[in-house]
């Protein structure tokens, strides 16, 4: 069971991640200010830490660096309602994994926890494999059994991804910041018609659904039962 | 104003420096006037003296006296003395009373004082005189008054009724001056303190001359211009923030509201849940975007710019939409006439683009086209050019559409923030390019990069190939050595 510190002054919200993290399936240890916060950090007994920014006592950012500095590792999600690219810029600088803006929606924090808990191995595969799902980064083709699946750059840069992050539910927001790489929200169709573009090569009407649409929340690549 | 403020004022200052120095300017060439004029006037009077003088001597011991009392005679201001004495310094003829003493008698001129003795009367005259001692053992003394007193007189009282005056008008002058400017200022601070006091439509007086004082009160007024607009736009982005809020707003309550009431289904309630969401993500939307447009316009980022190829930067946005576009059944297409590589943000540069091209293909109706080009007609500014075949903008709104929060009325039903434009134009304001509008048979809009913002550049020829390396500009997987052959149309390939 993943340990989580919240570092968090917002009771309410506190009481909402904790308890949606909690359901599903994490242990949660929550500090209400920044000394609090960084004297649990230190013992560096979690797995993954949420700090937001703005703390009583103590600055969130000064938190990460502190811990960064005495090499705990655990990877930091940090929370804050300064959304600037300057400020994020800034939060990841200080030590942080990830950076998300309030509000926020819940099952985008939750994403972003389980991606930064799981992230991709850096694997010398050059052959990346779900299920029937075959991607050669060499070659830069696409499979699936043994159809061939013809691939635009753009969707093949998704495909890989995803693969990479298979089982993992990908909110809009992640997938165009790290697949596209660009710091604003875009219309939010325009994930979703991309991701359209893919499924239907990925998932004939005949075969079984590889790329889940997770409702207003995100997408999930899954390998079929 | 009080006196010792008056007297200490700018103006008095400067006008009696200004006085003192051109007071000594003028006496100092009066002074040269006058040494000027005593040195020639010496020369003169010494010639005369001197000649006069030999003369008589020089004339039979008869004549002598006649001519002397002749010349006397042809003297009616009496300033031309002369005498003759005798060996004892009787007087013998003349004006001269007595034989002055100290008398240099060397026949050549001298300073002397003499008591002239006559008809009009006794009266102590300094003169130049020559004296010569005749060969009869007479003295004869020729004079003539040296003016030359007279003459410092005159123009020390000339100075005198000449300065005094002048000095007297250049106070008055100064003081009608640093009273004038004083009421300028007065009224200036009484405007002031009406703007201090909120009233932003106040502007200082001026004349349209090209007095300091005149220029300063224009730019001061050039500065409330540019502030009351900002106010103003505040105001009213305040206004439509309210305003924008309070939709989304509404609809989350009326539907939450809805549901408690009159849910009777678990679908129900998520069903309005999913709504309340829905209307907060657009309120959530709507401030994220304003933040985001303030952080633009207050970033003076120019030092992180860097050189942006502006044909990747097309593709990339075009290959961005592509699929959204065709969802629309709409054709998007990029026409690359020339590569070009601006200074900038790649990042803010594709953001305003892209909201150009999101604009462009949410407003064109199923079935039409929308088009990006780039292109740089002469050797001068480069254009990207966004176009489409939607409704447009009529010319009476088009400078409206890049206020914050303004969406045409005719497009209030379709959906978007209305903020997208004024993104646009503070991403070009920060680089310091042209935006422009136009409305044909569609709506244009046009970022004009100027020659100074450009660091390379390059025609492209139909049909070239494309140099470009990264893989966002490939058109298949795997296709890196390819290329992307035809710049017009891949975009609109999969159509």
């Amino acid at each position: 069971m993943p340990r989580v510190l919240l570092i968090e002054d917002d009771r309410e919200a506190a009481n909402a991640i904790t308890a949606e993290l909690v359901e599903r399936g994490y242990d949660v240890d929550w500090a209400a200010d920044g000394i609090e916060g960084l004297d649990r950090a230190r013992a560096a007994d979690a797995d993954i830490m949420i700090v937001d920014r703005l703390l009583p006592k103590l600055d969130g950012l000064t938190i990460v660096e502190t811990i960064r500095q005495q090499r705990v590792r655990a990877p930091v999600l940090v929370l804050s309602a300064l959304g600037a690219v300057d400020d994020r810029v800034e939060g990841l600088r200080a030590g942080g994994d990830d950076y998300l803006t309030k509000p926020f929606a819940i099952a985008e924090l939750v994403a972003r926890i389980e991606a930064l808990l799981r992230r991709p191995a850096e694997s010398r595969d050059t052959v990346l494999r779900v299920g029937p799902l075959e991607l050669d980064l060499l070659s830069r083709t696409g499979k699936r059994g043994t159809r061939t699946i013809e691939l635009l750059p753009r969707e093949f840069r998704l495909l890989e991804y995803m693969m990479r992050r298979s089982d993992q539910l990908l909110t809009r927001t992640m997938l165009f910041e790290d697949v596209w790489k660009y710091k604003f929200v875009p219309n939010s169709n325009l994930v979703d018609v991309h991701m359209g573009r893919l499924r239907r090569k990925v998932d004939l009407p005949d075969e079984q659904t590889m790329i889940h649409n997770v409702r207003g929340e995100g997408f999930i690549l899954r390998a079929p039962a | 104003m009080r006196p010792l403020e008056f007297a200490r004022s700018l103006q008095i200052r400067r006008t009696l420096l200004l006085f003192g120095v051109l007071a000594c300017a003028i006496a100092l060439s009066f002074a040269i006037v006058y040494l000027q004029v005593k040195n020639d006037l010496i020369a003169v009077i010494d010639g005369a003296v001197t000649a006069e003088a030999n003369r008589i001597a020089a004339a039979v011991p008869e004549q002598r006296i006649q001519m002397l009392e002749e010349r006397l005679r042809q003297d009616p201001r009496r300033i031309k003395p002369g005498g003759l004495f005798d060996a004892e310094g009787r007087v013998l003829a003349g004006n001269i009373e007595t034989l002055p003493p100290g008398l240099r008698i060397d026949g050549t001129p001298h300073d002397l004082s003499i008591v002239r003795h006559d008809a009009f009367g006794r009266e102590r005259q300094d003169v130049r005189a020559a004296s010569r001692a005749l060969p009869t053992g007479e003295t004869l003394v020729i004079g003539y008054v040296d003016e030359n007193e007279q003459i410092a007189e005159l123009i020390k009282r000339g100075l005198a009724f000449g300065l005094v005056p002048a000095l007297c008008l250049a106070l008055a002058a100064a003081a009608l001056f640093s009273m004038q400017a004083q009421k300028q200022v007065e009224e200036v601070n009484a405007r002031v303190q009406r703007i201090i006091a909120g009233d932003l439509r106040q502007r200082l007086p001026t004349q349209g001359t090209d007095e300091p004082l005149d220029k300063l009160a224009a730019i001061f007024n050039g500065m409330l211009d540019e502030i009351q607009e900002l106010v103003q736009n505040l105001a009213n982005v305040g206004d439509n923030i309210a305003h924008d809020l309070r939709t989304p707003l509404t609809r989350v309550r009326i539907s939450l509201e809805r549901a408690l009431g009159d849910g009777k289904s678990l679908a129900d309630l998520q069903a309005a849940v999913h709504q309340g969401i829905a209307g907060v993500d657009h309120a959530t939307s709507i401030v994220t975007a304003l933040l985001r447009i303030r952080e633009i316009e207050q970033t003076r980022r120019v030092t992180g710019f860097g050189d942006v190829r502006l044909e990747a930067l097309v593709r990339a946005v075009c290959d961005l939409y592509q699929p959204l576009a065709e969802e629309k059944n709409i054709k998007l297409s990029a026409n690359i006439e020339a590569a070009v590589m601006a200074r900038g943000d790649r990042d803010l540069l594709f953001e305003a683009l892209a909201n150009l091209v999101d604009n462009a293909v949410k407003y064109t109706p199923e079935g039409g086209h929308v088009g990006i080009a780039l292109t740089r007609p002469t050797n001068g500014d480069a254009f990207i050019r966004v176009s489409d075949t939607g409704p447009g903008v009529p010319e009476s709104e088009r400078h409206l559409i890049m206020q914050r929060f303004y969406r045409s009325e005719r497009s209030r039903h379709t959906k978007g923030l209305g903020l997208g434009l004024s993104l646009v134009a503070a991403i070009v304001k920060l680089h310091g390019l042209r935006f422009s509008l136009a409305s044909g048979p569609g709506f244009v809009a046009e970022i004009a990069f100027p020659s100074s913002c450009i660091s390379g550049f390059r025609p492209v020829e139909a049909g070239e190939p494309s140099q470009d390396g990264p893989t966002q500009l490939d058109l298949r997987a795997g296709a890196t050595n390819q290329g992307g052959g035809d710049d017009t149309q891949h975009c609109a390939r999969s159509l």
